[in-house]
């Protein structure tokens, strides 16, 4: 059907060549009546006449503009793109002939040959004149708006994505055919120049470093946080009474896995989290062991566990209020701000040290933090630094464990950025990144949650060097090259715990269950035959992609099959996708969303038979 | 189609087909390549991508993103032909006035066709990915 879909639109693309033709051949027509029509004998008549088409058309497309303001309709959009169209060529033909009939013969040119004069020929000649006083007045509106996104996350906010982008595509152009024209009148090729350049300064200066703040709380050190057997004692010592209670023969503990998925999974699985929270009275918080989570999964995580925080500190939040606050948060329009950067400094940022603007990373973490406006219950909780909320040995803690996953760049390590220690051997060598910091520097939970969810050319991957021992350039991206879910780090942790004396003592009562919140749809993908070209040429790239998805697919699996072993016949790997394999639906993976699509993940969380079952098993405990 | 093609500078079905047709689009392609770059970039973007379709969607929601972008889409398409037609403009000086040469004629008129061609393309492009 998608293909089919292309095939029209590619066929509709390629009529409009015709279409255009058509348009221009008949409005030429009609502009060249002034050359052969006796109506027109002299040049103020024939003047008068092209004036009379372009004012009235002019003014069609003006009312029409003003009715589509009061009419934001599907159909009335369409009618007046393709009524711009027919009146831009309109426009453009006539405006030729109007020049053709006021300045019949073209004077000699005599001004000078210098660069500045050549330059304001092109601009300010006769015909161009009027078009370039236009232009600066466009240029201005639009630098206007597009600036005003650069440089301002809740104007980002107010203008959205498919604006900005065409006007940073308008913006953007000029440069690339000031190039152009400049590489047109001196005969050489100056974009090759620029692209050497743009290379040459990338030697010399790094733009994607993340921007650690210094720490706030001085008494939190990064190397005293509990190991995962201190904290599981701290946890168990909170629980002592409900343990030791006879009365009941399990204990749930849960370990919560997000899929990654931009805010798609986040929303997804903050809501899903939280409504299980609305519908137990707060069961899975005071069951929850740890969170862990990829890319967007990781916001998701995040933003329940400044939720948590949020409960802790205000006793006005209720259970019942979550959904709500984590939705509001979530439904923030996470990706203008990050493109403005990206089509706006991060092009300069090649040739230019622009080190006084943040890269798009750090956009991304910034509209994080703040993009929600502070309406929101969770505004600027995510600026909280990773020291404020780290374990610290002997002192309790009231929080879960929370695992940002992300993968080092140069060697596709595993990084883990956590509230507990993780450098034990047995979390099998994944890079403790708090550990790199040393103990002056901090990391945001938002450029936490961003290094965690370096989208393919979305974000870069951001640099942190390590001030420990060796002083190593550590480059960390999307944690879901490597484990989209974070079932690796909770499937090691479940190894870890039982080989615990404490777990031993309360093996028969505690009981593991892992919620995994996926966001893709479900089933195989179908294996098509392979060219024999692209088969010899590119076997290891598609090899490599292919294993990006399966790696997490067998990490998943390892952790399904474990909890097997440890409970027979019993499921305790609980999957909560918000795909229904009986209703075809797609969700867009994007840092916004938009209602229709937000209206149908809302509609799966209140008819997921699997949340309902597991609410309900939650309330018997 | 035009009575007239050589005085409206207009290419013609059976042009399409000669080598001197295509000589002058490959041209024209390398030298209007920012535009063209840009408009790849807009199909690639909406038409392709899910999040792509998902943003236009949102742009039909919300009243005021809806007026921002049909300010944009004028001011992406000005900016598209004003800057190529100036481009255009420096070769076409450059052009001797009365050839019989069919390459520079052929080229004339693609330098004349082109910037409004791809100011055109702004909104077809947009319109179908809607």
């Amino acid at each position: 059907m998608a293909a089919s879909l292309n095939w029209l639109f590619y066929m509709i693309l390629g009529a409009s060549t015709f279409f255009y033709s058509v348009i221009y051949d008949l409005w030429s027509t009609l502009a060249d009546n002034v050359d052969d029509d006796d109506r027109f004998p002299d040049k103020k008549s024939k003047i008068k006449y092209l004036n009379t088409y372009r004012y009235v058309t002019g003014a069609f497309l003006g009312m029409a503009l003003l009715v589509i303001t009061f009419f934001p309709t599907y159909f009335f959009l369409i009618s007046l793109l393709i009524l711009f169209q027919i009146g831009l060529v309109l426009l453009l033909v006539f405006k030729k002939k109007m020049f053709i009939v006021e300045m019949p013969v073209s004077s000699v040119d005599q001004s000078p040959d210098t660069l500045v004069a050549k330059v304001k020929k092109q601009l300010f000649g006769k015909e161009e004149r009027f078009y370039t006083r236009v232009f600066i007045l466009v240029l201005v509106s639009g630098l206007f708006f597009y600036l005003g996104t650069v440089f301002s996350i809740s104007v980002s906010v107010l203008i959205g994505a498919v604006p900005f982008i065409l006007f940073a595509f308008g913006i953007l152009l000029i440069l690339g055919n000031t190039v152009t024209f400049l590489s047109a009148l001196f005969r050489i090729n100056l974009h090759v120049i620029a692209l050497i350049t743009a290379f040459i300064a990338g030697l010399v200066y790094e733009p994607h470093y993340t921007q650690l703040p210094d720490k706030k709380v001085s008494t939190h050190d990064f190397k005293n946080r509990q190991t995962l057997s201190e904290y599981f004692k701290n946890w168990v010592e909170l629980r002592k009474t409900a343990l030791d209670d006879s009365s009941s023969k399990e204990y749930p503990v849960y370990f919560v896995l997000a899929d990654g998925g931009a805010s798609r999974s986040g929303y997804w699985s903050a809501s899903v989290m939280s409504s299980l929270d609305s519908q137990t009275n707060g069961k899975l918080a005071s069951h929850l062991f740890c969170l862990s989570g990829a890319s967007g999964g990781s916001v998701g995580n995040a933003a329940y566990f400044n939720l948590l925080r949020a409960k802790q500190t205000d006793s006005t939040v209720k259970h019942s209020d979550g959904v709500k606050i984590v939705q509001d948060y979530l439904e923030t329009d996470f990706l203008t701000f990050t493109i403005a950067r990206m089509l706006g400094p991060d092009v300069f940022r090649y040739v230019l040290p622009l080190w006084f603007i943040d890269d798009r990373a750090e956009a991304l973490a910034s509209v994080m933090e703040t993009g929600s406006g502070d309406e929101s219950r969770l505004y600027n909780t995510m600026s909280t630094g990773f020291s404020e909320i780290i374990t610290q040995k002997n002192k309790p803690y009231h929080l879960p464990i929370l695992c940002v996953n992300t993968t080092r760049m140069q060697d596709g390590i595993p990084a883990v950025i956590s509230n507990i220690n993780v450098t034990d051997n047995r979390f099998n060598k994944r890079v403790d990144l708090l550990g790199l910091l040393g103990e002056q520097r901090d990391i945001k939970m938002s450029q936490a949650v961003v290094l965690g969810a370096s989208f393919p050319y979305l974000s870069p991957a951001g640099r942190i060097n390590d001030t420990t021992k060796t002083k190593e350039s550590n480059y960390f991206v999307d944690g879901g090259y490597f484990d989209n879910s974070g079932s690796g780090i909770v499937s090691e942790m479940i190894n870890i715990l039982q080989q615990d004396t404490l777990y031993k003592k309360y093996a028969g009562k505690l009981k593991f269950y892992v919620l995994h919140a996926t966001n893709s749809p479900q089933g195989d993908a179908f294996l098509n035959p392979v060219n024999p070209l692209i088969n010899d040429l590119a076997a290891p790239v598609k090899t490599l992609i292919g294993a990006y998805g399966t790696q997490t697919i067998v990490n998943d699996r390892r952790l399904w099959n474990q909890l097997k072993i440890m409970y027979p016949g019993k499921d305790h790997y609980i999957k909560l996708n918000l795909y229904d394999p009986n209703i075809k639906i797609s969700y867009p993976m994007d840092w916004v969303i938009s209602n229709k699509a937000l209206a149908d993940i809302k509609r799966r969380l209140y008819t997921s038979t699997e949340i309902v079952k597991l609410a309900t098993d939650m309330n018997r405990y | 189609m035009s009575t007239n093609p050589q005085k409206k500078e207009l290419i013609n079905f059976k042009d399409l087909f000669t080598l001197h047709f295509l000589r002058a689009l490959f041209t024209s392609l390398w030298l209007f390549f920012p535009a063209i770059l840009f408009l790849a970039l807009s199909w690639a973007a909406f038409w392709q991508l899910s999040q792509g379709k998902d943003l236009l969607q949102r742009t039909l929601e919300n009243g005021r993103i809806f007026v921002l972008f049909i300010i944009a889409e004028v001011f992406w398409t000005y900016i598209t032909w004003y800057t190529c037609y100036l481009i255009s403009k420096i070769k076409l000086t450059a052009l001797p006035k009365h050839t019989t040469d069919k390459d520079i004629i052929h080229w004339r008129r693609m330098l004349t066709q082109m910037p409004r061609f791809l100011a055109f393309s702004c909104l077809t492009i947009i319109v179908i990915a809607f």
